[in-house]
């Protein structure tokens, strides 16, 4: 057992246990900032504590979970995401009225599943994890329960990923009884034989297929765009992004460790997933008139940029793909921050309500433009460099290889069509066609409080800082895809 | 250390602005007028300073930025791009000298500005393709947003967004060429000067240079405004406030030709041939094409976009036709085509606020009441029909030359006829429509420039335009020499082909 993987999760439990016995104790006026309080302390030790306590990795062979980098780097970024998300959940509910500590609660669960998710090195706990996940977001998926909207989406999220966990397992099971091995490092060396290939393949497949569901890639993107329309957009910004990474990361250590990345037919099967998420993605965005919707389909074209490291393999655009999902999470949060405190206060996610921004909420205005900015790939943002650190591991591969050249064409199709679609969100933000509605939305400025202005400096430094000296985040991604290096060399 | 500083101090100035609060308005004009100034200011002794004769790069500042993928801050400059980068520095000074007319939201007006003003200088300095692009961006994305938010007329967010998606489309494929050119040379460097000498030990495999040369060729035409992918630039320029057409027309699209001449000439000299060719008409239709229409418009702005493009025409028919006297004329031309354009759009800026609108129909007789503003502009419209003295008249009758001996006999005659003739008629008519003829009554209430600070940028340019157009050979000296470096591939590639031409003949 490797108990240093999980010194942070079991930290997160404790704080979790506080929070409900902080519930427990108080009156009803007081618990509320207290929780606040310590859920945002504890979080914020937690954070500190994973960069000066939890230096070093620790790797013990054949354990269930490990503290490798690439473990250690996720938990830092889930933690200080999980902050984030945690200060606008408490906006969202301290808007509405409703009951603090049961959906904080289920938030910090679901965030010790995907911290755990980041250590996992063998299959049972992959599907272990996802489905803490998985479980935390049908609650919070359906939470608004008296919207007619919010129901659907939790039914049809219920629905979606209890099956993609069926495929999953059904492709765990075909994978185990082949190779009788669960762990990531031996299934690494296990090649089937000729009467079991079929089968073996079959399962893996089944496998990428479950994950691809978690990420909204394209076959599997259905449930995306209603989801993240009917739920409360605190809940959606998670599922754009923490159970997005969640997804990419065992993707990463899953398919790095059972599928030749590289070989040509897998880099074929790769390159058809992301060429077909990156135009479906792009190409649906163009008519939204929902931010939210929009955001989905937008993610699956990210799902798409990401998948490319697939296809091209290695250490390098395995740590391309790292520093984009890093920085895509951040953009993710700090859009999310805006869009949360538009659905509260103007009760409309449509895109034409983002133009009461700039009066009413300068910050959070500024904060959505420059997320979407970084999304679209405008130097010096970082989302700049996440592009280009993929581009550029696709055409180095590309210069030998015409089909990947190809593919990186089709990723710059997508890139310029995303462009349109993101600058529409800057434009409805700062020139809204529609001057009426400038004036129907106009109210008083809505308040934020220095937590919700903490959540935009985090969301802010991660999109501008690693896109103005990109060696502070490229060094940590290259030292946590020199994990998945040693399964790669197998 | 003196380039980085020229560039840097925009950039600083733009951060100061930032942080001061938004009430003190004089304040943010103060230190926008403080930093360039000093900035341009400071260009000039790169001219002094600069000596000919010496092969490759001067004034050289190098700081590491992302080592382990090979990307460093690199700026330098040889003849190509050092009267660029003065060019540059001026233009920005000037630019924000006319900002005067933005009465509102000048806190910001003047971040954006001064980041576009390091972005543009900073293009040119820059030695490093990442850089290089994304200096450029740096001085894009503000043009956008200055357009969406000070622009002039009804359909300014129309034309805003119209130009982002079309620049968007260039600089993407621009991006892609430039990380082709790395991942192709194998070398793990962005350096300009590294690549091409690289690439011309040992040439990029001709399967992969009939890829990259198409796509950075045409992602360079559409940020330069060539005929197909032209539409965005009328309209944007119509709409942009005075600085921004400024810098825009007359700088920053210079990055898509300076672009062909340090990325694609040197680097892919195996397949550049039959691409020049096709080039070479693409350029005569964008001199002619656009001229034809700038004879049809009524619109003093759309008049001069369309003769902006029209002499970008004759920029490319100077790289294309390859020789030595071409292409520097067609650096020289750059140079003077951005005073001219700058003095353009700054003059059109003044008669806008002035008077409302830039209709040829409406406005005459200006003459009358604006006679410093119509002199400049009467001589600024010479000088764009090629008027010798002015700098553009150089450069345009070193590119004739250069089309001549490279036996292209028609299209020749024919630049020749657009560049004295076309441009003549719609420059000298607009002389006559706008400043001569009876005071129309919208244009009663115009008044000249009103003290010496309002007509300094204007003076300033015109200077600029004046002296290099008497005294070319500052310029042409050292321009002259790195032009030979970098054609020297392509003319031993070519030249056997062109003594069997001869001998057939």
């Amino acid at each position: 057992m490797n108990f240093a993987a999980f010194q942070l999760e079991t930290g997160l439990a404790a704080l979790v246990i506080l929070l409900l016995i902080l519930d427990g104790s108080c009156k009803q006026s007081l618990h509320v900032a207290k929780g606040y309080a310590a859920g945002i302390v504890g979080l914020g030790i937690l954070l500190i504590l994973s960069f000066t306590y939890l230096k070093t990795p620790v790797v013990i062979p054949e354990a269930l979970i490990q503290l490798d980098t690439m473990a250690l780097g996720f938990k830092r970024m889930f933690l200080a995401l999980g902050l984030g998300f945690f200060i606008i959940n408490q906006n969202w509910i301290a808007r509405r009225r409703d009951n603090f500590i049961s959906y904080q609660s289920i938030f910090l669960l679901s965030l010790i599943g995907m911290m755990l998710s980041s250590s996992v090195n063998n299959l049972l706990m992959m599907f272990l994890t996802m489905e803490i996940v998985a479980v935390s977001f049908y609650v919070m998926v359906g939470y608004n329960k008296k919207t007619e909207q919010s129901l659907e989406a939790g039914v049809k999220y219920l629905i979606m990923a209890g099956l993609a966990s069926a495929i999953m397992i059904m492709g765990i099971a075909f994978v185990y009884g082949i190779s009788g091995t669960l762990d990531f490092n031996e299934l690494a060396e296990f090649t089937p034989d000729e009467n079991s290939r079929d089968a073996y393949w079959m399962g893996i497949i089944l496998i990428v297929a479950g994950l691809g569901f978690k990420i909204s890639a394209f076959p599997f993107q259905y449930w995306a765009p209603d989801v993240y329309q009917g739920t409360s957009a605190p809940t959606t910004g998670m599922l754009a992004s923490a159970s997005k990474a969640v997804g990419f990361i065992l993707l990463a250590r899953f398919a790095c460790a059972a599928m030749p990345l590289g070989s040509p037919i897998i880099t074929t099967f790769w390159a058809i997933l992301a060429a077909s998420s990156i135009l479906y993605g792009n190409l649906c965005a163009i008519p939204q008139r929902d931010i939210k919707r929009l955001i989905a389909f937008s993610g699956i074209a990210n799902a798409g940029y990401m998948m490319l490291a697939f296809s091209v393999g290695g250490t390098m655009a395995m740590s391309a793909m790292f520093y984009y999902l890093i920085v895509y999470v951040f953009s993710i949060l700090g859009a999310f921050l805006a869009i949360s405190l538009i659905e509260t206060e103007v009760g409309s996610t449509d895109m034409d309500a983002l133009s009461c921004l700039p009066q009413r909420a300068p910050f959070a205005g500024f904060l959505l433009a420059v997320s979407m900015a970084s999304m679209a790939g405008i130097p010096p943002l970082a989302g700049f460099m996440g592009k280009f650190l993929l581009l550029k591991a696709l055409f180095i591969r590309g210069m030998a290889d015409t089909p990947i050249l190809i593919l990186a064409i089709v990723a710059l199709i997508g890139i310029i069509i995303s462009i349109y679609y993101y600058f529409l969100v800057i434009r409805c933000i700062y020139w809204p066609a529609n001057q009426a509605y400038l004036l129907r939305t106009s109210g008083s400025k809505i308040f934020l409080t220095s937590a919700l202005y903490l959540a935009g400096v985090i969301s802010l430094i991660m999109m501008i800082l690693p896109g103005i000296y990109p060696e502070l985040l490229l060094d940590g991604t290259d030292w946590m895809a020199s994990t998945l290096g040693e399964l790669l060399q197998h | 250390m003196l380039l980085t500083s020229i560039l840097l101090l925009p950039l600083l100035g733009a951060l100061i602005v930032l942080a001061l609060p938004a009430s003190l308005r004089v304040l943010h004009r103060t230190i926008a007028i403080t930093v360039t100034g000093i900035a341009a200011i400071l260009s000039l002794f790169l001219l002094l300073g600069y000596q000919g004769g010496i092969q490759g790069y001067q004034f050289i500042h190098e700081i590491p930025w992302v080592p382990s993928i090979g990307l460093n801050y690199r700026v330098g400059v040889d003849g190509i791009n050092l009267g660029l980068v003065i060019m540059a520095a001026w233009v920005s000074f000037a630019a924000v000298l006319v900002s005067y007319e933005i009465r509102q939201k000048e806190k910001l007006y003047y971040f954006l500005l001064l980041l576009m003003c390091g972005g543009v200088i900073g293009t040119f300095a820059s030695l490093d393709m990442i850089f290089f692009y994304a200096m450029h961006e740096l001085a894009l994305i503000p043009t956008f947003i200055m357009i969406g938010i000070w622009g002039r007329g009804e359909k300014k967010v129309y034309s805003a967004f119209q130009m982002a998606i079309y620049l968007s489309i260039g600089a993407m494929m621009v991006l892609a060429g430039i990380i082709c050119l790395y991942a192709a040379g194998g070398a793990q460097t962005f350096d300009m000067e590294k690549l091409a000498g690289i690439y011309s030990q040992n040439p990029m495999p001709i399967s992969l240079q009939k890829w990259i040369l198409p796509l950075l060729l045409f992602g360079f035409g559409i940020l330069v405004g060539l005929v197909p992918f032209h539409s965005w630039a009328p309209a944007a320029y119509t709409s942009a406030p005075s600085a921004a057409a400024m810098i825009h027309a007359g700088v920053l699209k210079k990055f898509g030709l300076y672009g062909i001449v340090r990325l694609i000439l040197p680097i892919m000299p195996q397949t550049l041939q039959p691409w020049m060719e096709i080039l070479v008409i693409m350029a005569l239709i964008n001199a002619i094409y656009c001229g034809l229409i700038a004879i049809r418009q009524k619109c003093f702005a759309q008049m001069i976009s369309y003769s902006s493009l029209s002499h970008v025409g004759f920029i490319f028919l100077g790289i294309a036709v390859l020789n030595s006297i071409g292409l520097t004329g067609a650096i020289f031309l750059m140079i003077a085509h951005g005073f001219l354009a700058a003095l353009l759009f700054a003059l059109n800026g003044r008669i806008y606020q002035q008077i409302g609108n830039t209709s040829m129909d409406s406005i005459s007789g200006l003459m009358q009441k604006m006679p410093f503003i119509g002199m400049i502009l009467s001589a600024t419209l010479m000088a764009g029909c090629g008027l010798p003295f002015f700098g553009n008249f150089v450069g345009e009758f070193m590119i004739f030359f250069g089309t001549w001996q490279s036996h292209y006999s028609w299209p020749t005659a024919l630049a020749v006829f657009t560049g004295l003739i076309i441009s003549a008629v719609y420059m000298l008519r607009a002389i006559r429509r706008i400043l001569h003829g009876n005071l129309s009554s919208i244009a009663s209430t115009a008044i000249d420039a009103e003290n010496t600070w309002r007509k300094l940028p204007f003076i300033l340019l015109m200077i600029a335009l004046i002296s290099i157009g008497t005294y070319p050979i500052i310029l042409t000296n050292k321009i002259k020499d790195p032009v030979n470096n970098t054609l020297e591939p392509v003319i031993s590639l070519t030249m056997p082909d062109t003594t069997n031409s001869d001998s057939s003949k």
